[in-house]
């Protein structure tokens, strides 16, 4: 009877960590590939490294964010209404599978309610990036 | 063999009470006995150019502390992380008279004074306290020791430098007091200690 209480229990604490542990590759990719210079909770360095919890040019441009993480990015932006201009580095070898990964997990992150990507969605899109 | 463990004991709550808080801070490096005075290690005479064109030496921080650490502004790994840390240190000290903060550039070729100016700029950096400098690479490669930093070319490390992200504290007489790992919350957190600690004793 003791036993099946501790299995309970343990199954308990199993279900509750699986609710707040979502994304949790994407996560683990994040803080990887990303997290360096986003930080770890998308919140960006000061005016040198934009945010991308409730970022207004994340939503906006959500459909050109694979080729971006892939082929990085250069040049001003403007995002919540700052401007930013520190170049992004390319991540040649980066997969389709981690960068959707990586995308929902930023993408329901941080305050964040963007779309779901699909993976066969972000590798067509790869196949298009400039 | 009880005796032995006796005097580990001894000699471990000796060590202790050495960093507890409320203590001065050690002076750091090797020492070296000369004419029966013990000299201590300070570090190396330096002569940067910070973000605003002005030159900074150890004249500079004369009647200050100072935290030191070595850096590129291109980093892709380490820096921002010690960067964010650095900027709670800098929130807390930027209009102290007695504290000052020096980043190193180990990028001469990329990190002009335009750069480094540019960088301090988007890291929201109020001219005075903090410089970002750069210099002779030789003399910044071979100093970076005397300073307990590590910094080497290395064309295989991300962004391609190998350094480290220490936080170093040096005291008005040029000597290191104490260091912390910047890219750790907890070790910056009881850095601040160490900081307010070398502070008493101006």
């Amino acid at each position: 009877m003791k036993n099946s209480i501790y299995v309970f229990l343990l199954g308990l604490v199993f279900c509750l960590s699986c609710q707040t542990q979502e994304f949790e590759q994407g996560r683990e990719l994040y803080l990887f590939y990303c997290s360096s210079c986003h930080l770890e909770s998308g919140q960006g360095l000061r005016s040198l490294y934009p945010p991308l919890a409730e970022s207004d040019y994340l939503a906006k441009y959500n459909e050109t964010v694979p080729c971006i993480i892939r082929k990085g990015m250069e040049g001003k932006i403007i995002v919540n209404g700052k401007d930013y201009n520190a170049p992004m580095a390319a991540m040649p070898k980066i997969t389709a599978f981690e960068i959707t990964n990586i995308m929902n997990f930023i993408n329901k992150s941080w305050g964040n309610d963007l779309p779901y990507v699909k993976f066969v969605d972000v590798k067509n899109k790869l196949e298009e990036c400039k | 063999m009880r005796l032995l463990s006796l005097f580990i004991f001894v000699v471990m709550l000796a060590a202790c009470g050495e960093s507890s808080k409320g203590g001065k801070l050690p002076i750091l490096g090797n020492k070296d006995i000369v004419n029966g005075d013990t000299i201590y290690h300070t570090v190396p005479n330096f002569s940067f150019t910070n973000q605003y064109g002005e030159t900074v030496t150890n004249k500079t921080f004369a009647d200050k502390a100072y935290i030191v650490d070595y850096f590129f502004t291109s980093c892709p790994t380490i820096c921002p992380k010690v960067k964010q840390q650095q900027l709670r240190l800098y929130d807390k000290y930027k209009n102290h008279p007695k504290l000052s903060f020096l980043s190193v550039s180990i990028d001469t070729k990329y990190d002009t004074v335009e750069r480094l100016a540019n960088f301090s700029k988007r890291l929201e950096i109020e001219k005075g306290n903090w410089h970002f400098v750069t210099g002779d690479k030789d003399e910044i490669y071979e100093n970076a020791n005397g300073f307990f930093h590590v910094a080497i070319e290395n064309e295989d490390a991300p962004g391609g430098y190998d350094h480290d992200g220490k936080l170093v504290l040096i005291d008005k007489e040029g000597h290191i007091r104490g260091f912390c790992d910047g890219l750790f919350k907890d070790q910056v957190d009881r850095f601040f200690y160490d900081i307010e600690n070398l502070l008493d004793e101006f």
